[in-house]
């Protein structure tokens, strides 16, 4: 008998620490998809961009193969503004928090396995933050049925894709975006799909703080 | 006395109007400014509208080249739009090349046409595997008062609107493509209005409709709705960080189904 996968999270895996030149970083997968996220900072900043009350937070994202393109521009946007949000920049003016983002694999929710690449990052870097956020891509299919963390063969059959990003303390949405045509009643549907599903994601970084800091890592 | 305030302390200006439950300019918090549209001025462009939405003003050109269709979809043809915000638009803006704010626009009205699928990619396909068009779309800021997403969709719609393609026939005996001076209308499937609003967290209120520069540099957080005639959602983007309930999240798809209707009149008056 088939399992019903359609409301279910991909298995996720991290290893945090791995790039051992950055402040913090981790490799994180979900199912196939796979990312590298390395975070430098608080530190040096470029002049044009120092901000005298707070730290600037860069975003750089690489993708597997070609050069960048304006796609590539609109992901830095969208996890800049996150970053932002969640980062206590107050506390480190006149420095930058440079986030950087290699896509090693796409196997479909590329944008929300490097939002959890990252904040799983900024935890390891030890970067001041004011909540956690998670992130979780969902896609209505032809005849209405919602399937979450799709994989590439569901995502290409889908009529609409949506990402949400919540946050930690109040499981409300920092961030959305959705796109492909769906009546409003369907978005409502997402999100409370989205928002029961995040609680996963929060217990999964849990774990890998927890492995970081156990005695047995060591 | 309140010039001073405005200068050195815009935030907490802007705050003290909501609070009030006003704007600066007068608005209610809910109130969309007045969206005027013009189609079909620009002459040397295939297609072209002009959007006013308060101060912000934006300009929509298309272009239309012929090109060879790609062999992997000869049917379809091209969508390329670009949005450029010059340096004339507003005092922050400097000129070089473009920023990320407008490669996101532009990468926004991509996925606006995408996602809508306001035009069938076979209709820009006049003569399959030999001939497609490309349609450059080019979107100008003239003037910067905030909520350039909301203006931009709009003259996009209206220009897409008053463009006709020239009919295209082909002749196979001497293998050439001719472009004749007859044309042909582009029908689209459907029309989009985009309603943006800021998300702000000050006493009970969540959201403003339309915020001008002023406002939309106070406040992080913003939400754009585009909505198709029916109401159903073709794109949603919200990002900043500002925490959105699902009550906040309603009641935007509420206000800009309602606010959308003033938009679609407008676009309608123009054919």
């Amino acid at each position: 008998m088939e399992e019903d996968k359609s409301s279910e999270l991909r298995p996720m895996f991290c290893e945090l620490g791995c790039i051992t030149r950055a402040d913090g970083s981790c490799i994180y997968s979900g199912g196939d998809t796979t990312v590298a996220c390395a975070i430098y900072g608080p530190g040096e900043v470029k002049q044009n961009r120092e901000m005298i009350d707070r730290s600037s937070v860069e975003v750089l994202y690489r993708s597997r193969v070609g050069l960048s393109s304006i796609e590539d521009r609109k992901r830095e946007l969208f996890l800049e503004k996150t970053c932002q949000a969640a980062i206590l920049s107050a506390l480190h003016p006149r420095t930058s928090i440079s986030i950087n983002i290699q896509e090693m694999q796409d196997s479909g929710g590329l944008v929300s396995a490097c939002l959890n690449a990252t904040c799983l990052s900024l935890l390891d870097s030890c970067v001041p933050l004011k909540f956690l956020f998670a992130a979780v891509t969902c896609v209505v299919q032809s005849d209405g049925s919602v399937i979450l963390d799709p994989d590439t063969k569901q995502r290409s059959k889908s009529k609409a894709t949506l990402v949400f990003v919540f946050e930690s303390r109040t499981k409300e949405a920092i961030s959305t975006h959705a796109e492909g045509a769906v009546s409003q009643e369907k978005l409502q549907q997402c999100f409370i799909v989205a928002k029961t599903a995040v609680e996963k994601i929060f217990q999964f970084y849990r774990v890998v703080i927890g492995r970081k800091f156990s005695k047995d890592a060591l | 006395m309140s010039l001073e305030f405005r200068t050195l302390q815009p935030a907490q200006y802007v705050r003290k109007h909501i609070e009030a439950g006003f704007r600066p300019d007068g608005r209610k918090l809910s109130e969309r400014r007045p969206v005027s549209i013009s189609s079909g001025h620009i002459k040397s462009a295939d297609g072209s509208a002009i959007v006013r939405q308060g101060n912000t003003t934006v300009v929509c050109g298309i272009k239309l080249e012929l090109s060879k269709p790609a062999t992997e979809a000869p049917n379809t043809g091209f969508i390329v739009p670009n949005v450029t915000l010059p340096a004339m638009c507003h005092p922050s803006v400097k000129s070089g090349p473009p920023s990320a704010d407008a490669q996101s626009l532009s990468t926004f009205i991509k996925e606006v046409i995408e996602s809508s699928q306001l035009i069938d990619p076979a209709d820009l396909c006049p003569i399959p595997s030999k001939a497609a068009w490309v349609l450059f779309i080019d979107v100008i800021c003239l003037d910067h008062d905030g909520n350039i997403k909301d203006a931009a969709v709009a003259a996009v719609v209206a220009s897409l609107r008053s463009l006709k393609l020239p009919r295209v026939e082909y002749d196979s005996d001497m293998e050439k493509i001719c472009v004749t001076s007859d044309f042909v209308e582009l029908s689209l499937r459907d029309l989009v209005v985009s309603s943006s609003f800021a998300v702000l967290d000050v006493g009970s209120v969540n959201l403003i409709a339309d915020p001008t520069w002023e406002e939309e540099e106070r406040v992080d957080s913003t939400i754009t709705l585009v909505l198709f005639e029916s109401g159903d959602i073709c794109l949603t983007a919200h990002s900043g960080g500002l925490p959105i309930s699902q009550q906040t999240l309603q009641s935007a798809m509420k206000l800009a189904t309602t606010q959308s209707k003033e938009v679609l009149k407008a676009l309608k008056l123009l054919k």
